[in-house]
């Protein structure tokens, strides 16, 4: 793949990758970073993908390895408020990002990349490396959570 | 639940967030440009990409080539490959040290793809942490490759890895090439206190927030205070002791963090096995009349354990191929609100890029369309040029391996990668014109 390919390829999903960096990371240097990482890393190892076909797929996989990779040198930054960390522009719907945000994230992610992402379950399973039915669970459960998260927040 | 739509959650991706995207690709280039051993190697890969790597650690699998290569059934039967096992060549090369012992196994080569596996067994009483480097010699053709998966891979006292890589090696080998692979491992013990960790199953779901928090302040680089760490069976090389131009063995060992055990260096014979044949008669290119282009087959091989095909598509002049582009919506990427098209410096590999499907022939066992695919592939396009007869031509290569059945018949289906708004994605747009070939009964 040329660098040209590379580029317009990562550019045409960098909504995607931006949620996922920031469903994991939420300061947005921190999202930054791991995309920074992430390409790098991607780049240099091209030639391991064995179909081109799944780059998006791929770079997503090494994109999440690098958020948790970040988090564990940061640790977990304490979040004053969680509509600070959005420095440009505010979502849609910030309540939303607030419940979804207190979902713990083995639950959050899997939850993310199958109803935002539309990622299948046999896709999730391989980019975060869980077998499927802990994937299926995940989302089950993630949902639920969620669900919980918002009544609470529209009873306030 | 009401339908809830989770990108709702999200703004749209930040300026500083697709700037950093620009700035680190442009970066790349610049770092590349400096490490001219690096280019090196990568023009050496370019003709041979590793396209495969995997380690298994289940002592109680038999392990070969075959076993690496093919897929197994829900009740672990393998899928297909039958037809592979006369031309695997059995090694069993052992080399033993104090403290591991090294067998190679087998390896399998039909000139353009080569595989190899090998086992290595813990003889020591402490936990080894396997690297490796592997090089590829013969005749006109040497490769060198990057580390691997391997590198950093935790071995317990007793413990064997069953590993197998296999390379895509081109140009070709001859039949009775005198091919040898280099086998390099390197095995280190720590030299540091140990700290173990499965994740993310170790992320218990019952955690309260100041638990988690505990939890990932503990494997941070700052409180491991010089200890190895080491993940799922894989030692973490810190941060700040990566240095891309050392091995990841090296770095550990300078970092302090581990000490060397051994180092063995294997040389391994490699016999090639040809069987190839073609689709083309006489070496005749097949010509098919398309839907506003013509697609000219100048190359359709098929080897055991690989396929190569080259085409070209043709157009009568530059309009028509342009036009074809916007007609179907392929060929464009979406930058700051405007359509680009991406012909203006060539056609790039994925965005012209053919879907190949295979049909089942007699020495394979059936095969989805979905699975062959999963046997991955390269792709490699060469720059657009006008013949002498005014046309336009748009070259591509196709080049998969490893396969794991023979099949009778490729047909290849254009398809290019189409931009949609709606979600934000490219997705592959799939022409309705086919073109098949078929390879002689032998």
């Amino acid at each position: 793949m040329e660098k040209h390919e590379f580029e317009s390829r990562v550019v045409a999903c960098r909504d995607r990758y931006y949620r996922i960096a920031k469903a994991i990371l939420v300061h947005e240097a921190d999202c930054d970073d791991a995309m920074q990482e992430a390409l790098v890393k991607a780049w240099m190892n091209l030639s391991r993908l064995r179909s081109q076909e799944y780059f998006e797929t791929w770079l997503c996989r090494i994109l999440i390895n690098e958020c948790k990779q970040l988090l564990r040198r940061h640790g977990r930054r304490p979040e004053a408020a969680l509509s600070d960390t959005f420095p440009a522009q505010s979502p849609p719907d910030l309540g939303l990002w607030e419940a979804l945000y207190q979902i713990d994230l083995p639950y959050r992610v899997p939850l993310l990349l199958h109803h935002a992402e539309k990622y299948s379950i046999k896709d999730i399973a391989g980019i975060l490396q869980l077998p499927i039915s802990t994937v299926k669970w995940r989302i089950h459960h993630g949902k639920a959570l969620l669900a919980r998260q918002l009544e609470k927040e529209a009873t306030l | 639940m009401k339908p809830i739509d989770l990108k709702n959650a999200f703004p749209s991706c930040p300026e500083h967030f697709e700037a950093r995207i620009h700035s680190t690709i442009r970066e790349m280039e610049r770092l590349t440009m400096m490490k001219k051993h690096k280019i090196r190697l990568v023009v050496a890969l370019s003709l041979a990409l590793v396209i495969l790597a995997g380690v298994a650690l289940a002592a109680s699998l038999r392990w070969g080539v075959l076993d690496f290569l093919t897929a197994r059934d829900e009740s672990g039967k393998p899928i297909g490959g039958d037809y592979l096992q006369p031309l695997i060549q059995p090694i069993d090369l052992v080399q033993k040290t104090a403290s591991a012992k090294i067998t190679v196994l087998d390896s399998l080569c039909d000139g353009t793809n080569l595989t190899l596996a090998w086992t290595c067994e813990n003889q020591s009483d402490m936990d080894l942490y396997l690297f490796k480097e592997i090089s590829i010699h013969g005749g006109h053709y040497m490769m060198e490759t990057t580390r691997g998966e391997l590198d950093g891979r935790s071995l317990a006292p007793g413990g064997m890895a069953h590993c197998a890589e296999s390379w895509n090696i081109s140009p070709i080998a001859p039949d009775g090439e005198d091919l040898h692979v280099t086998l390099e491992l390197t095995l280190l013990r720590s030299k540091v206190e140990t700290v173990s960790v499965d994740l993310p199953d170790a992320i218990a779901s019952t955690m309260s927030e100041a638990e988690w928090a505990a939890y990932y302040d503990q494997y941070s680089e700052k409180n491991l205070g010089g200890k190895l760490f080491v993940e799922n069976g894989m030692a973490i090389l810190p941060i700040s002791a990566r240095n891309d131009e050392r091995s990841n063995a090296q770095n550990f060992m300078d970092a302090g963090l581990m000490e060397l055990a051994d180092h063995i260096v294997m040389d391994v014979p490699i016999q090639v096995v040809m069987q190839e044949k073609s689709a083309l008669i006489d070496g005749q290119p097949i010509e098919k009349q398309m839907d506003g282009y013509t697609i000219r087959v100048t190359r359709a091989d098929l080897y055991p354990n690989a396929t190569a095909i080259d085409l070209e598509y043709v157009f009568d002049n530059e309009e028509a191929m342009l036009a074809l582009g916007k007609s179907r919506g392929g060929w464009l990427y979406h930058e700051n609100g405007k359509d680009v098209l991406l012909l203006f410096i060539g056609c790039y590999a994925g965005t012209f890029q053919e879907v190949v499907s295979a049909l089942p022939g007699e020495n394979g066992s059936p095969a989805s369309i979905s699975a062959y695919a999963l046997q991955g592939f390269s792709s490699n396009t060469k720059e657009i040029y006008q013949r002498t007869d005014g046309k336009w031509v748009v070259p591509a290569t196709q080049r998969m391996s490893p396969l794991t059945f023979a099949p009778a018949s490729i047909t290849i289906v254009p398809s290019a990668f189409v931009w949609t708004s709606d979600t934000e994605n490219d997705e592959v747009q799939y022409f309705e014109d086919a073109i098949t070939l078929t390879f002689p009964n032998e």
